[in-house]
């Protein structure tokens, strides 16, 4: 098991790092992350196994146990914590949304996410799980709309081809939803 | 093990991780979900085609999401279903108070269902046009409807001499006012195709059972004697709304006629996604059939033979014949209008005089996408 400082992202400004808690992270490969505790609760999932872990109680936070992220792989938990801490020092918390609140879907992807998220397309694809696990709400929407972005450029035919998705339409069905589409089409057309 | 840079994509670490998906399809539903989402109504349609599975995700989330449906919504909903507003004014062509009362029917018929939504009113001949409807006085347009032949009621009685026209849809919508709704292509299969309105000579005195107007397939319609007492009740009560209908996505007329190819997979995948089988669906359903459309066991004169006459009278309630009438009674809520701030939004505008929809995405204050379609 190989302890690991938490990953820096140079920034000088350190909100709340001074006096705030470590916790420590363990990921799927047994490798151990320090983070600031306000960083790692910007994962739900986290703040509710801190929350689980600490008790009514303020424990003490060197010896508590490692949290494990066993779906997480120690690259990918090292690359979400980069984001975390990048937002939670450019951006604080996240606010609290109603889980049906969509509005997220229509934030623009930040100049730091976009970079930050030029990864390959397994990398591109396990980030977007593991926020999915760690329940990070703007990492996921920065993931999903990626790939989105992506699918934007294709037709139907380098979408299948690229993303290795077979085909599974008869001919009528195809023709039908095509005919369904016509409307769209044409919009694409005119442009 | 030193920090990596962001955007790491030529370490060969990870790279090793591709694999682990080797389709996009390796993706949870949820999360395809939300990437076919983010891209937009309009952009996402054309994907559909990429394959089932993706079709179903890009018909299914506002289902999932708004047809949150329980029993008692369901019935809840029904009973503010009926809507009659009637002047006190004699009709000529009739003797009975009551046929007097009921002596027009309309009805708003959705493309691919039957006994949708109907409404009863005193009859407005079309050559009336000042007693007309505002909203009908500048866009409306009646067209017959040669292929509704008669009307026939319960008792033995023979209803005839039936008049029955059909208005534009644009007229529907402005009357029913929803200019504050999103629209929502997916939704196409709901739309109103026609409002019918006909007149009925009753020519005896009594009240029916039930009136069955038979149409070409998909307008057949069924009102019970108990919804016709009920829509009296209704409108002595002065409750004109009607909730239901104002939760109808009507804007898209003319380009959406068709309900999506593989429609059932679709309503199977939102139920189940929603923890409901198909088998627990259509349990559910019998039940919300028999509690509502015909059946009333509050109503002693309409009996199970009765019911069972209607039901033969009626097409076949084939599954794909089932579910469109369920989604008009569910609780079919407007698109979501993504608020964000202030100054960022989506809006939509549909001309009705050139029949253009645009949909505006503005992001502070500045216009990013504009999308239209005819």
């Amino acid at each position: 098991m190989a302890a690991t400082a938490g990953p820096s992202t140079g920034s000088g400004d350190v909100k709340a790092a001074a006096v705030a808690p470590k916790v420590r992270l363990q990921s799927g490969d047994k490798e151990i992350f320090i983070v600031d505790l306000p960083v790692a609760k910007m994962s739900k999932v986290i703040k509710g196994m801190i929350e689980d872990l600490a008790g009514e109680e303020d424990p003490n936070w060197d010896t508590l146990e490692p949290i494990p992220l066993s779906n997480v792989s120690g690259p990918i938990l090292r690359k979400v914590i980069t984001w975390m801490e990048h937002h939670y020092k450019n951006d604080g918390p996240e606010p609290e949304r109603p889980e049906d609140d969509l509005s997220h879907f229509t934030d623009e992807i930040s100049d730091w996410d976009e970079e930050y998220i030029k990864v390959d397309q397994g990398t591109l694809f396990e980030l977007i799980l593991a926020s999915n696990y760690l329940n990070i709400k703007k990492l996921r929407t920065v993931g999903c709309k990626t790939v989105a972005n992506v699918l934007r450029k294709l037709s139907v035919e380098e979408i299948r081809e690229k993303y290795n998705i077979e085909n599974d339409f008869t001919p009528e069905e195809e023709e039908a939803i095509r005919k369904e589409n016509e409307w769209c089409e044409d919009q694409d057309a005119s442009k | 093990m030193e920090t990596p840079e962001i955007g790491f994509a030529k370490d060969t670490f990870y790279l090793a991780t591709d694999g682990v998906l080797n389709s996009l399809n390796g993706l949870s539903d949820d999360l395809m979900e939300d990437i076919l989402y983010s891209l937009g109504a309009l952009r996402q349609n054309p994907l559909r085609l990429v394959c089932r599975r993706w079709n179903t995700i890009i018909m299914s989330p506002l289902l999932r999401r708004q047809l949150c449906i329980t029993m008692e919504d369901l019935h809840q909903d029904w009973d503010e279903f009926y809507w009659c507003h009637f002047e006190e004014r004699p009709c000529d062509y009739c003797e009975s108070t009551m046929a007097n009362r009921i002596s027009s029917i309309r009805a708003l018929i959705t493309t691919a269902t039957n006994r949708v939504i109907f409404r009863m009113r005193p009859y407005r001949h079309l050559g009336n046009a000042e007693i007309l409807h505002s909203a009908f006085h500048n866009d409306c347009s009646a067209v017959s409807r040669p292929s509704i032949q008669k009307v026939c009621a319960a008792r033995g009685a023979i209803i005839e001499n039936v008049t029955f026209v059909g208005f534009q849809l644009r007229s529907l919508e402005s009357m029913l006012e929803l200019d504050d709704e999103m629209p929502c292509p997916e939704y196409s299969f709901l739309r109103c195709s026609a409002v019918a309105e006909f007149r009925i000579d009753f020519d005896y005195c009594g009240f029916p059972d039930f009136i069955q107007v038979r149409t070409d397939k998909p307008h057949d319609f069924t009102v019970s004697g108990v919804e016709l007492r009920n829509m009296i009740i209704y409108e002595a009560m002065e409750r004109i709304e009607l909730p239901l209908v104002k939760h109808f996505i009507l804007r898209f007329a003319k380009k959406f006629t068709s309900p999506p190819a593989d429609w059932d997979n679709v309503m199977r995948y939102a139920m189940e996604r929603e923890g409901r089988t198909a088998k627990m669906t259509w349990s559910w359903l019998t039940r919300f059939i028999d509690l509502s459309a015909y059946w009333d066991y509050s109503d002693n004169e309409f009996t199970r033979e009765k019911y069972q006459m209607v039901l033969e009278l009626s097409a076949p309630l084939a599954w794909h014949n089932i579910l469109p009438f369920i989604y008009t009674g569910l609780r079919c809520l407007p698109r979501w209008h993504a608020p964000v701030k202030k100054s960022s939004f989506r809006e939509a505008y549909y001309n009705l005089d050139d029949g253009i929809l645009t949909i505006v995405t503005v992001c502070d204050g500045e216009t990013i996408d504009e999308d239209m379609c005819c």
